[in-house]
Parts: structure tokens; C-alpha cells; sequence
């Protein structure tokens, strides 16, 4: 059975990150297993995932090496981790949180302090923002069709920005149908998922969105390098969500 | 007989073979075709050579191209006349034209998809085949999930009943797919070939991959006839049946608006049949094996409404059968070529250029039909998108092309109004107004077909204001109307409907204009071509172009009833334009001067859609708007407007045009050329060509847009060549771009063909028959040819 493998450690967060994993395995059909890399003696992250009903493994080692490391095994679907947001107003995700999301080859679920998590065993609505590029599109295509088949509601937004506003168009009344039915054959083309298209800051606009719909999950597809500016959208994100924020690589 | 070098052919089809064969010999085509079998080429793109009149006539029969003629007996014009392409003297003189040539030229576009990706989609909308009565694109070659095959008849609509529902284009039955149980043989690539001149489309699996190959086109000779040849060496057999439902790719949504029924007698039919119209499709096909090689031969005829149209369909169907394959090719071949040699654009030194205006000339030269009537479509027949409706994009973008080159198409564009006068009365009624208004959208019926809320990109449902207050269509309907008369000199249609058309259409505007206490007279509550600014009074273009259009109806109206004519003239002289007397410039409209003084500079590069970017609050507050307004009075009426107001509006305007229409950059390219700025004009140019040769909407996959080609038509004849009617004399005025070495350009003026040719230091003009022209003012009899010294251009 496949795992989504809750990465946790002493952090007030961890609890969330153990809920959060455990919604994701609900959701997708998978087992949760927590992951603890032991840096010292601490005892509350065993204590917490027992009090769970959580099998967990305690290593030790460096924790992005060990993390990165397990996340590579087969069995392993997702990696949820605690984000740290200390450095605010410029959003921080945290160390290890940074490191792993760039450098695991599996989706990672991240897991904002406060973060609220769906009152309903599972996800219910997932947020999909889409640039409109084949590389992100590709990379979330997968976990589109695996919500899909789990009977998630999913909504696609696009937001066009100055990055991304079109170069035409002609006459409202028609354009909004005929760009939409585009854009969703061109990188969505999966039946039964709402589509949105908005216009603004492609952060907040994302953040509102997801409030409007009710989202209780915003998933992203991203090239895992800081310097793009899909890069740009998933460090804001990130850094502002209130929902866990389900990252999935491009070569992924 | 073969005297030697026999080894160098891989077919050999000699008299020998042919007595052999039970072949008849030359003019008969049948050697000829049965080489071409053997050879697995299509007659229509391939070369045929011979030094006797009986081969060329055979060649000619066989539907053969090109056929060059080698005269060694001294008989070029006997050669030239039994059907050669080309004589020569030596066969060496002979270039092949190969594919990448071809392409240079602009007669071929090429395009290789490597599966079902967006690549595949616009591409279908790319190859879409016409004859303006029924549309064909898509991909029948495999069953692709995603993909459609599309048909689509000009008039056919459906929906539209239910409140907020919009009517739209009924697709057609479509061509079976040509593989079998279901089982996708798409080859891993394909490669399609458009060649313009013939208006064919070939689609081929990628060497080394085996795949069905296919030709098609839709007989322009046969309107309604849709022709495909297709051969496969998979050993796979071929669908029984030659027609299922529509199969259409991204819209299928649609699908739940219409039904669907077939039938097998007498011959082979389906119907796709929705609240107002049925589209019934008539089909046959017939399997050989020839070198190894199945082959299927499948003709489809297409008509919109009643058994009496399938019963005609079905003669057609018959009549093609009989004809076979080669006989139709050749006769449509022959159909564009005299279209082309009509009105053929040639631009030397530019290949982008001139791919571009090729690819927009066989489009709009297939757009309408000769005879009937043609509602042309925003998207023509090239796809779904904007749901076939008709804007003022056919009257005042396209129609200028056809008056200019095939008039009888141009013609039918004009009946299309005029047989919507009717409607267009009781949209003035219900409007509480005298005469005749058109609607901004409109259908099959001319009822107002503009949707009337969208919700739109800030996630509102938002009023669609253009129904209700883009009411210079009207004017814009005249203004076609008028042109195509100076163009044809058919004034016959001012003598019946088209009188009352322009004067009922003035009807409108008398009862629709305010008189101020201090006598001026006002347009209020309108919106322009700019769209960014809505509701707005005194727009500039709509005032100008009402002006015009009382003056001419006045004209009209004056044997009849004096006192109206007076009133019109009247009205004409009172309406207030704009014009800042000091600037030399045109206020939009009023209260324009006041707005946010914006430049689209400070924003983003053009082209883009500011409303989309900065939103609709923000754009109707600002200077920046969507296309030319103001400029367009100065392209469709340049004599209505002020001495020295072009250049100072040019200067004003352009900087705050987001060109974020696509009927924009082309006209603002021919603005700038006829003011003499025709490199930057270029600039424009290069992305009204584009537009949908590279997507640059991301809309072309939903269809091809007419008016930007028919844009281009007029940046190069109005633009650069500076060619206008005024009072029955054609004037030309170029003012050629730096990459442009030559212009040619062919016209049809008052049923007289005119050849232009066009480079930095001359300009030659020739016709058919008598023509009135000036060249840089200068008058001229043909064939002229005049030539710059120092400066000053003088007749040769």
C-alpha cells in the first residue's frame, strides 16, 4: 500500500502535519506512516504518533538527507512537513521544509502552522492553479486524475496576470468560453472539474479563490527552483496559505 | 518509347505498356493517371512535361500540375493554349519549385504534430477547407480522443430558444474516422501540407511510420462537396460506413443541443437536427487496391434544412461519383487557380509577408459562396468559436477584399443584409426608433443575436453593453454596401433593396439623434470600436460614420422626398465630430480628454488585452483604449476627416492602442503606411500575421479570424499601395516598406482586372480594359508605368 509519509519532529506543528497526512492517505487511498529523524533525545514526536495510531520510524542523521532519502522509496506516494513562518512579513518556510520541497522527487504536502484542515475525514475540494505551461501542467496532471478518481472535487484556476494576460481579446461575451475551453484542453482537459478564471496578483487572487470555493487543499505543480516565477507563486503560497499546499515536481 | 536511360525511372508507362493494358493513348489521360497510380502521387501536385500538344491536353485531362511545355516546334502560344502552365525552350530552364520553396512563397504551409496536442488543434483550424457553403476541419485520419472532425454549413444554426442561451453554428455529420473498432492508428507523427494554390490538404504519417495518408478538399466547383482520398498499406480494412456523429474535440458540450440520425437509403445518410435547422450529409466511398496500396475514395455532400435539399445533395453526390476523383481535383484545381490569378498578392524580398497575406487570401477568397447569400461568420467556417455569428467584421473587414477581387462573392455578403432588413426594422421598432437598425451579433434570422451577460475574468456576471449600444454597425453595413458599388460599379443594388437598406438604415439615425437647444446634434449613449469605454456620447467614429451615411442616403432619398433628404443634410451638418480645431485631433468621444492619461507604453507591450490586464473599471477610466476609433474614421472615411488630423491622430492615439483586438494591428498598419510611415507599419503588420499562423490569441484552435486576414488584405492594397476609390478612379499611392523589394497585386475594378506592380522607384499599373486611374496623382492610361527622378514621380 502506498504511504504518505508524515515527516515530524518537536515542532507545535507536528500534530497538523500528522492530521494532514492522515487526511491525504484517506483521500488517496494510502496508508500514513510518520517519519521522525531523531537529532537529539527527543521522545514527544514517538509519543505523538503512537497517541495517533501511527506506525513511525525513528532515524537519525542529518533530517533533509534522511527525509530526501525516504521519500525516494516506492512505497512512498506523498511527504507531508511542518512549515515554520517566522520571518514574516517575507514569508519563511522553514529550513528543512525548503529543502526537502526542492529536492524530493515526490509530491510534498506542506503544512502551515494554524493550518485548518478539513473538518470531514478527507479532502473535499482541491484548488489546482495552472500558469498555462506544459511543463506544471504535466506535473500536476497526475494528481489531478488521482483526485479525480477519489471523488475530490477539483476547481482549475487560471490567473492572468502581467505574466500571463493574453495578447487579444476581441469580444468578452465570447472570448471567456473560447479561451476557457482552450486553456482547459490545452492542460486540464479532465471532465468534471470546475474552471476559473480570474485576473489580478496571481498570489492573492489564488488565496481568494480558494476561500470562494471552499478549498481545503491548493495543489501545485513546480519546477522545485526558487528562480522562476512559478517559483514566485509557490513561495507566496506557501508562505500566506492557511490550507496545506500540496507541491508536486515537474520531473516528479 | 524509351530510347535509353529506362533504368533511371522506377515506373515506365510507354505506349507498349499501354497497348498492353488496354490503355487509350494521348490526349486521353489514362497513361498518365496510371503512372501517377504506380507512383503514388496525386495528379494535382505534380509535374507533367511533354513537348506535344496531345500531352499537354493530357496532362490538363489527368488534372495535372504544373504542366510545362518544352517548345521545340516553335508553337508556344498553341502549347499554352491546349493548357501549359509554363513553355520553355530547354528543359533545363525548368526550376523545380520544391517543398521549402513552396513554403518560401507562402503556396504551402506545412505542419507536423507529434499527437493529439494543442499543436494538433490549432492546426485543424489552420487546414480548415471551404467553399463558403460548408466548412471541413479536423482530423480523420485517426479516431484521437480530443480531436474532432468538424462540418459545418453556412446558416445552420441552433439554440438560442431558452433566456441566456446563446444560438450558435449546428455542427454537421461528420467523415467516419479511418481506422476500425475503435483502435487508434495514429502514426507517433504526422505531417500535413496545405497547398493554397489548390486548395488541398495532404496528411501523411512521418516516414518510416505506417498510417493512412489522405487528400481532401472541399470542390470549390461542386459547392457543398467535400472530397477525400485516403490510402493505407496496413493491411487494415477501411470503415464500412463513410459518416458518423459529430465527433467535436473540445466543444463537445454542444453535442447536447442536437440530435443525431442516419440512415442507409438510398444512399448512405446522417443528420444532425436541432431546434432550428437540420444538417444533412450525403456520403459514398469506394475501396481499390492500387500498387499494393488500399485505397478509399469517399465524396460527402453537405446541405442545411428539408428533404428537397437532400434529394439535390443526393444528385450531386451522383454526379461527383460519376466524375470520379481525378475529374474533381482537376475542376477545383482550375477554380482556384483563376481566383488566384484574379487577385494574387506577391511580395518579393519578405517571405513572412508573404506567407502571411497567402495564407489570409485563401481564406477570404474561400470564404462566401458566389451565388445566394453569405453570412461570413467572425470565424468563417473554420471552426465554432464565437458561435458563427456575424459582426461587423464580414462588412467592413472582409467584404472589402472580395469587392475588390471576387466580386460575385462580395455580392452575396451584401445579400445577406439585405435580405435581414426586415429584422433589422423590428429591431429599430423595439427600440422605440423609425427605420432600420442591425443588430451587433446576428444569426440566420438577423434577429440580435449578442449575448447579453458573460461572467467574466473577475469571476462577475457582467452586462455585454455591445448588443445594446454598438450601433455604428449600421453605418458599417452602408459603408460595405457603398464600397462594394465603387468597387463593381454594380449599382443595381441601389435601384432595389439596397436603396431602401441605406435609407431606412438613415431612418434610424434621424430618429435617433438628439438636437441640442443650440442646434447641435448628438449621439448619445453609444459605444465605438473601442469596447474599453462603454456607454459613452459623441463617440467620434459613430458620429463621423453617421454624418457620412445621412449624406449619402440623402443623395438617394432626394427624387422622392426632398424634405427629407434636406432634413438629413441638415442633421449631417449639425452633428458634432470632435475635431479639436487647434490640435488638428478627434476627441473619442466626449469627456476622452478628461480620462486618466495613460500610455499603453507604461503598461506592457502591445499587443495585449488591457481589460484583461488592468481590468474594466480601470481601462474605462483611462486614455488607453482597445483598436482604432477615431483612427478607424480615418481608414474607412479618409475624406470625411480634416485636413493634416491623420498624422496628429496617429500621433496621439497610437501610443494608447493595446491592439488588444485582433481587428487592430492590421489597420493600424495601413493607417501608418498612408501616412507615410511604412516601416513601422511593417511592425503591425508582421502580427495580424501571426495571429493565428502562430496562435498568438490562443484561440486560433476554435477558429481562424477573417477579419485580421481581411485586415491585412487592406493594409497591403489601402496601406501600402495606397490604392483608393474616389469618385469612379482608382488612385494608387504606395509607400513601400524597406524589406519589401516588389509589390504585385492583382484587382478586379469595375469589371476590369487590374495588375499592379509596385517597387521604391516605380509603380506599373495594367487592365484588362479600359481603366480610370491616377498613380500619385497623376493620371494614366494602361498599361502605365511610372518612375521616380529626383524625387518626383513622372510617367515613363
Amino acid at each position: 500500500m502506498k504511504q504518505v509519509l508524515a515527516a515530524i519532529d518537536e515542532s507545535p506543528v507536528a500534530a497538523h502535519v500528522l492530521d494532514a497526512a492522515t487526511t491525504m492517505a484517506r483521500t488517496l487511498g494510502a496508508e500514513p506512516r510518520a517519519l521522525h529523524v531523531r537529532e537529539g533525545k527527543e521522545e514527544a514526536p514517538v509519543a505523538l504518533a503512537r497517541r495517533a495510531g501511527v506506525a513511525i520510524d525513528v532515524v537519525e542523521g542529518d533530517p533533509i538527507e534522511r527525509i530526501v532519502e525516504r521519500s525516494d522509496h516506492h512505497a512512498v506516494r506523498v511527504v507531508a512537513l511542518g512549515m515554520r513562518r517566522e520571518h514574516r512579513p517575507r514569508p519563511d518556510t522553514g529550513h528543512v521544509a525548503s529543502a526537502v520541497m526542492s529536492r524530493a522527487k515526490k509530491p510534498v504536502l506542506l503544512i502551515p502552522p494554524g493550518v485548518r484542515l478539513p473538518t470531514a475525514e478527507r479532502f473535499g475540494r482541491v484548488l489546482i492553479p495552472l500558469e498555462g505551461s506544459a511543463q506544471t501542467s504535466a506535473a500536476i496532471s497526475a494528481e489531478l486524475r488521482a483526485f479525480h478518481r477519489e471523488g475530490v472535487a477539483v476547481t482549475v484556476l487560471h490567473v492572468m496576470s502581467l505574466d500571463t494576460a493574453p495578447k487579444f481579446w476581441d469580444q468578452p461575451g465570447h472570448a471567456v468560453q473560447t479561451w476557457g475551453a482552450e486553456f482547459r484542453a490545452r492542460w486540464c482537459d479532465q471532465p468534471g472539474t470546475e474552471f476559473r478564471l480570474r485576473r489580478g496578483d496571481v498570489v492573492p487572487v489564488i488565496l481568494e479563490t480558494a476561500a470562494m470555493e471552499g478549498a481545503d487543499l491548493i495543489a501545485l505543480g513546480w519546477s522545485q527552483t526558487m528562480s522562476h516565477n512559478r517559483a514566485r507563486v509557490v513561495r507566496g503560497v506557501v508562505g500566506q496559505a492557511e490550507i496545506p499546499v500540496l507541491l508536486t515536481p515537474t520531473d516528479g | 518509347m524509351l530510347s535509353g536511360g529506362a533504368d533511371l525511372f522506377d515506373v515506365v508507362v510507354d505506349g507498349v505498356r499501354a497497348a498492353e493494358s488496354g490503355l487509350p493513348g494521348r490526349p486521353d489521360p489514362a497513361t498518365l493517371l496510371a503512372a501517377a497510380d504506380e507512383m503514388r502521387v496525386v495528379p494535382a501536385r505534380t509535374l507533367v512535361v511533354d513537348d506535344a500538344i496531345a500531352g499537354i491536353t493530357a496532362g490538363r485531362g489527368g488534372g495535372f500540375f504544373p504542366i510545362v511545355a518544352v517548345d521545340r516546334h516553335c508553337d508556344g502560344d498553341a502549347l499554352r493554349t491546349a493548357g501549359a502552365d509554363a513553355v520553355v525552350s530547354d528543359l533545363a530552364e525548368v526550376a523545380l519549385l520544391d517543398e521549402s520553396r513552396n513554403s518560401a512563397l507562402g503556396w504551402t504551409i506545412t505542419r507536423q504534430e507529434s499527437s493529439a496536442g494543442a499543436e494538433g488543434r490549432v492546426n485543424d483550424a489552420l487546414f480548415a477547407l471551404s467553399d463558403g457553403t460548408v466548412g471541413v476541419r479536423g482530423d480523420v485520419e485517426t479516431g484521437v480522443e480530443g480531436r474532432g472532425w468538424l462540418t459545418l454549413v453556412a446558416g445552420a444554426f441552433g439554440g438560442g430558444t431558452e433566456d441566456g442561451e446563446m444560438v450558435r453554428l449546428l455542427p454537421g455529420p461528420s467523415l467516419a474516422a479511418l481506422d476500425t473498432a475503435g483502435e487508434s492508428v495514429r502514426p507517433s507523427a504526422m505531417r500535413r501540407t496545405l497547398d493554397l494554390r489548390s486548395g488541398v490538404l495532404e496528411c501523411h504519417p512521418q516516414p518510416d511510420d505506417s498510417g493512412v495518408s489522405t487528400i481532401r478538399f472541399v470542390s470549390l466547383a461542386r459547392p457543398g462537396l467535400i472530397v477525400l482520398r485516403a490510402e493505407r498499406d496496413d493491411g487494415r480494412p477501411w470503415p464500412e460506413r463513410s459518416l458518423e456523429p459529430p465527433r467535436l474535440g473540445t466543444a463537445r458540450g454542444l453535442s447536447a443541443q442536437f440530435t443525431y440520425e442516419e440512415g442507409v437509403a438510398p444512399t448512405e445518410w446522417a443528420a444532425t437536427i436541432s431546434d432550428r435547422a437540420r444538417v444533412t450529409a450525403v456520403s459514398c466511398q469506394q475501396s481499390r487496391s492500387v500498387g499494393g496500396r488500399s485505397r478509399l475514395d469517399r465524396l460527402c455532400v453537405l446541405r442545411a434544412d428539408g428533404d428537397e435539399k437532400q434529394a439535390t445533395a443526393e444528385r450531386l453526390l451522383n454526379e461527383a461519383e460519376r466524375l470520379g476523383f481525378d475529374a474533381l481535383l482537376a475542376e477545383h484545381r482550375r477554380h482556384w487557380s483563376a481566383r488566384w490569378q484574379a487577385a494574387d498578392i506577391e511580395i518579393e524580398g519578405d517571405n513572412r509577408s508573404q506567407s502571411a497575406i497567402r495564407f489570409a487570401l485563401f481564406h477570404l477568397l474561400s470564404c462566401a459562396p458566389t451565388r445566394g447569400e453569405a453570412g461570413v461568420a467572425a470565424r468563417g467556417l473554420t471552426g465554432l468559436a464565437y458561435a458563427g455569428h456575424v459582426f461587423w467584421d464580414a462588412d467592413v473587414f472582409v467584404a472589402p477584399a472580395l469587392a475588390a477581387t471576387l466580386p460575385a462573392a462580395a455580392r452575396t455578403m451584401v445579400e445577406y443584409r439585405l435580405r435581414r432588413l426586415d429584422a433589422a426594422r423590428r429591431l429599430a421598432t423595439s427600440r422605440g426608433h423609425a427605420g432600420a437598425r442591425f443588430p451587433w451579433e446576428s444569426a440566420w434570422s438577423g434577429e440580435d443575436a449578442t449575448p447579453t451577460t458573460v461572467r467574466d475574468h473577475d469571476g462577475e456576471v457582467v452586462p455585454i453593453m455591445t448588443g445594446s449600444h454598438e450601433e455604428h454597425i449600421s453605418a458599417d453595413v452602408v459603408w460595405s454596401l457603398l464600397n462594394y458599388v465603387d468597387w463593381t460599379g454594380d449599382r443595381r443594388v441601389l435601384r432595389g433593396a439596397g436603396r431602401a437598406l441605406v435609407i431606412e438604415t438613415a431612418r434610424y439615425w434621424a430618429s435617433r439623434i438628439r438636437v441640442a437647444r443650440d442646434g447641435r446634434a448628438h449621439l448619445d449613449a453609444v459605444m465605438g470600436p473601442d469596447e474599453y469605454h462603454e456607454i459613452v456620447d459623441d463617440n467620434a467614429f459613430t458620429n463621423i460614420m453617421v454624418r457620412w451615411h445621412l449624406r449619402r442616403a440623402a443623395r438617394l432619398v432626394e427624387a422622392n422626398d426632398r424634405n427629407e433628404a434636406k432634413r438629413w443634410r441638415r442633421l449631417a451638418d449639425s452633428l458634432v465630430d470632435g475635431l479639436d480645431a487647434t490640435s488638428r485631433r478627434y476627441e473619442q468621444h466626449a469627456g476622452f480628454w478628461q480620462l486618466e492619461p495613460l500610455r499603453i507604453a507604461d503598461i506592457a507591450d502591445v499587443p495585449v488585452a488591457a481589460d484583461v490586464l488592468l481590468g474594466r473599471r480601470r481601462v474605462a477610466a483611462a486614455q488607453v483604449i482597445k483598436q482604432p476609433d477615431v483612427l478607424m474614421a480615418h481608414h474607412l472615411l479618409p475624406d470625411e476627416m480634416a485636413k493634416g488630423s491623420l498624422r496628429a491622430d496617429l500621433d496621439f492615439y497610437l501610443p494608447r492602442t493595446a491592439q488588444g483586438s485582433s481587428l487592430s494591428p492590421a489597420i493600424c498598419a495601413s493607417l501608418l503606411a498612408r501616412a507615410g510611415r511604412p516601416d513601422e507599419a511593417l511592425a503591425l503588420f508582421d502580427i495580424a500575421g501571426a495571429l493565428d499562423l502562430e496562435d498568438l490569441t490562443g484561440m486560433s484552435a476554435g477558429g481562424l479570424h477573417l477579419a485580421t486576414f481581411g485586415g491585412l488584405w487592406q493594409a497591403v492594397v489601402f496601406g501600402f499601395a495606397g490604392v483608393r476609390v474616389v469618385r469612379g478612379v482608382l488612385h494608387v499611392d504606395p509607400a513601400l516598406p524597406t524589406r519589401w523589394n516588389r509589390l504585385r497585386i492583382g484587382l478586379r475594378f469595375r469589371g476590369v482586372g487590374v495588375g499592379l506592380l509596385v517597387d521604391h522607384e516605380r509603380v506599373a499599373i495594367e487592365s484588362d480594359g479600359p481603366l480610370r486611374a491616377k498613380v500619385h496623382g497623376l493620371p494614366v492610361r494602361t498599361p502605365a508605368e511610372l518612375v521616380k527622378v529626383n524625387g518626383a514621380w513622372r510617367t515613363r
